[in-house]
C-alpha cells in the first residue's frame, strides 16, 4: 500500500493528455486572433467588436478560457507539487491557484457577454 | 524555462482580460491602447515581457507536442531544436521590444 499524501499524487494519463489538447485549441486561437489583427491592422474598434459580437468567437473565446484555465491550473499544480514539499503551503498555493484561475474565467464570461 | 515562463503568463492573465475588457469597451478605449507610444517605460517593460514569454511559451510547446509524436526525438535533433526554440525567444525578445520603443 502506497501512503497517500492529502495534495498531490494520482491522476497522470489524463491531465498529460488534458495538458496537450487544451495547449492545441489555444494555439489555434491564437493563431486566429494574431492573424484577424494582421490583415485588419490597424484594427478599427467596428472590425474589433463586431469580431466579439459574434456568437461563434464568443465560444471559440470561451473554449480558449476554457482551455487556458486547464492548463494554467495543470501547469501550477506541477509547479508546486515538484517545488513546494510542505503539506500545508502547498495546499495553500493549490487553493490560491484555483480561485484565481475561477475568478479570471467568471471574468472572462462577463468580458464576452458583457453581463 | 517552459514553467518559469508559464508561470508569468498565468500572473499574466488578469492584465491580457483587463485589456481585452478595455479595447472592447469603445473605439476611444481601443485607440488609447492602441496608441503604444503613449505608454510609460515600466509599462512597455511588462508587456514586453508577457509577449515574449507567450511566443516562447508557443513555440517550446510545439516543440513538446512533436517530441510526444515522436518527431525529432533523436539526441542531436532534440538539442538543436532547443536551441532553435531558445533562438526564437532571443529574436522575439528583440523584435517586440523594437515594436514597442
Amino acid at each position: 500500500m502506497v501512503g497517500r499524501v492529502v495534495s498531490g499524487a494520482h491522476y497522470g494519463l489524463r491531465d498529460w493528455l488534458a495538458q496537450r489538447i487544451s495547449a492545441v485549441v489555444m494555439a489555434i486561437y491564437m493563431v486566429f486572433l494574431v492573424g484577424f489583427v494582421v490583415a485588419h491592422r490597424p484594427v478599427q474598434y467596428g472590425d474589433w467588436k463586431g469580431l466579439f459580437d459574434q456568437v461563434w468567437m464568443r465560444v471559440f473565446s470561451l473554449g480558449f478560457v476554457i482551455s487556458l484555465c486547464i492548463h494554467a491550473w495543470v501547469g501550477t499544480r506541477n509547479i508546486v507539487m515538484d517545488y513546494v514539499r510542505a503539506t500545508g503551503l502547498r495546499l495553500l498555493l493549490h487553493v490560491v491557484a484555483i480561485v484565481a484561475l475561477l475568478i479570471d474565467f467568471l471574468w472572462a464570461v462577463q468580458i464576452l457577454w458583457r453581463l | 524555462m517552459h514553467r518559469f515562463s508559464g508561470l508569468l503568463l498565468f500572473l499574466a492573465i488578469p492584465v491580457g482580460l483587463a485589456l481585452l475588457q478595455r479595447s472592447l469597451s469603445s473605439a476611444d478605449q481601443l485607440n488609447r491602447l492602441a496608441d503604444i507610444g503613449g505608454y510609460g517605460a515600466a509599462l512597455k517593460s511588462l508587456l514586453l515581457i508577457a509577449l515574449v514569454g507567450t511566443a516562447y511559451h508557443f513555440c517550446a510547446g510545439i516543440r513538446f507536442l512533436l517530441l510526444d509524436m515522436h518527431v525529432g526525438v533523436t539526441l542531436s535533433q532534440t538539442r538543436r531544436s532547443a536551441k532553435l526554440v531558445l533562438a526564437i525567444g532571443v529574436v522575439a525578445f528583440v523584435l517586440f521590444g523594437f515594436l514597442l520603443w
